[in-house]
């Protein structure tokens, strides 16, 4: 009977919690319902700067710093490359997070909308989040 | 009315005088229009409080035939509880049609889900089995109602006052519930000769409060209901532009993927 209660408690207290963060989450989305960019520009704003993220994130540079002697310079610049990889990935969960809204309120204005549609951008959201939560804490872990 | 304590008596006394005054601010301020259902759930304890008065003065608190007629006489008020909050959610999600449709959906499942696994092993004690679904009944309720609010939240969907107070209110009690049923079930396993008062007290505070915020809450007049043109064009929209989003999505997840390799680190 003590399991039942403890489960039972933390399903209530989990309920309570889900229910004070959606009745004080929602006001802040009053009139914020207009789509501040096209589709065709949002998402790709930051992405395109991939290739340059990924080389700046590359050992070789630090290395031959290291054999150079520059270890006081080497570790300026990772800790810079490292708060740039930091922005960067900011700036993808913002583009993430844009075309989310933009879906949310094209869904709010339709009068049907597919579940299959909504779940896969469900799956992809969360996906995302975890994979960025991955991310951010190895770039922090990186010294 | 022996049986009842002197605490249990004046609780149940305050809150069917709150019920009343609920009532009152409704009618006054014309806001049964909008809400007939939870005006009728109102209504029907205010009716259901007075008529176990009658019984329980009849034949007597401890009574098998006044227990059964308390818990049969809550059936109409729990079917109104029912419409009373699916009204509230239609009211929030009609305007939105599309996830007003997505949220019925979402409604009947979680509460069947939960309702249905709440009821397992009931039977094996009969006499758990009303609390037990009660218990189950509060917690399916209080699942469905906030598996709404995280569509309305996910949707950007904003909720005027009034019905975040009807919809937290009815939360918030069918939470107590669940609670009070567990515990009051313990102490009465473990012979504590106050279960009663104490799962009594404990149901009728928490409905006391929520009765409170929303005779306050009430006084506002509710909003005429939001009626928008929807055009066919809306539907083609959706359909021509969710799977590209979903297709963009996808690529920023790749992305982040590639942007992440092992030897980029050292």
């Amino acid at each position: 009977m003590s399991l039942t209660l403890i489960a039972l408690g933390a399903t209530v207290a989990v309920l309570l919690a889900l229910l004070v963060w959606t009745l004080r989450g929602s006001e802040r989305y009053i009139g914020s319902r207009t789509v501040s960019k096209p589709l065709e520009g949002s998402g790709r704003t930051h992405v395109s700067f991939l290739p340059q993220m990924r080389q700046a994130l590359r050992s070789e540079d630090a290395e031959f710093l290291m054999r150079a002697g520059f270890s006081g310079l080497r570790n300026r610049v990772r800790r810079e490359r490292r708060r740039v990889a930091l922005l960067y990935l900011s700036a993808l969960r913002q583009d993430f997070e844009e075309l989310m809204r933009i879906s949310r309120i094209i869904a709010g204005l339709s009068p049907e909308i597919g579940v299959g549609q909504e779940l896969e951008r469900l799956r992809l959201r969360t996906s995302f989040l975890w994979r960025y939560r991955i991310v951010w804490m190895s770039l922090c872990a990186v010294t | 009315m022996a049986g009842l304590t002197k605490y249990v008596q004046w609780v149940w006394g305050i809150s069917v005088a709150v019920q009343a005054a609920v009532c009152v601010v409704l009618f006054l301020r014309g806001n049964f229009r909008r809400v007939p259902f939870f005006t009728a759930y109102l209504m029907s304890n205010v009716c259901q409080a007075v008529a176990l008065y009658v019984v329980y003065y009849q034949f007597g608190y401890g009574s098998r035939t006044a227990a059964l007629i308390a818990w049969w006489s809550q059936c109409i008020p729990q079917l109104l509880r029912v419409l009373a909050i699916s009204e509230v959610l239609r009211l929030v999600l009609k305007p939105y049609r599309g996830i007003w449709g997505l949220g019925w959906r979402v409604l009947t499942f979680a509460f069947s889900v939960v309702f249905s696994v709440s009821l397992i092993g009931s039977w094996h004690e009969l006499s758990w089995a009303v609390l037990v679904a009660d218990r189950g009944f509060h917690l399916a309720f209080g699942v469905a109602v906030v598996a709404c609010l995280l569509l309305a939240h996910y949707y950007l969907i904003p909720i005027h006052p009034v019905y975040k107070a009807l919809l937290g209110g009815f939360c918030f009690y069918s939470c107590t519930v669940v609670l009070a049923n567990t515990i009051g079930g313990i102490l009465f396993l473990h012979g504590n000769a106050n279960f009663q008062m104490i799962w009594q007290l404990v149901t009728m505070g928490a409905f006391v409060a929520v009765l409170a915020v929303w005779a306050v809450t009430l006084r506002t007049p509710l909003p005429e209901p939001t009626q928008r043109e929807v055009s066919p064009e809306t539907a083609r929209t959706y359909w021509e532009m969710s799977p590209r989003i979903n297709e963009r999505l996808r690529l920023l997840n790749e992305q982040l993927d590639r942007f992440w390799k092992p030897e980029a680190t050292h």
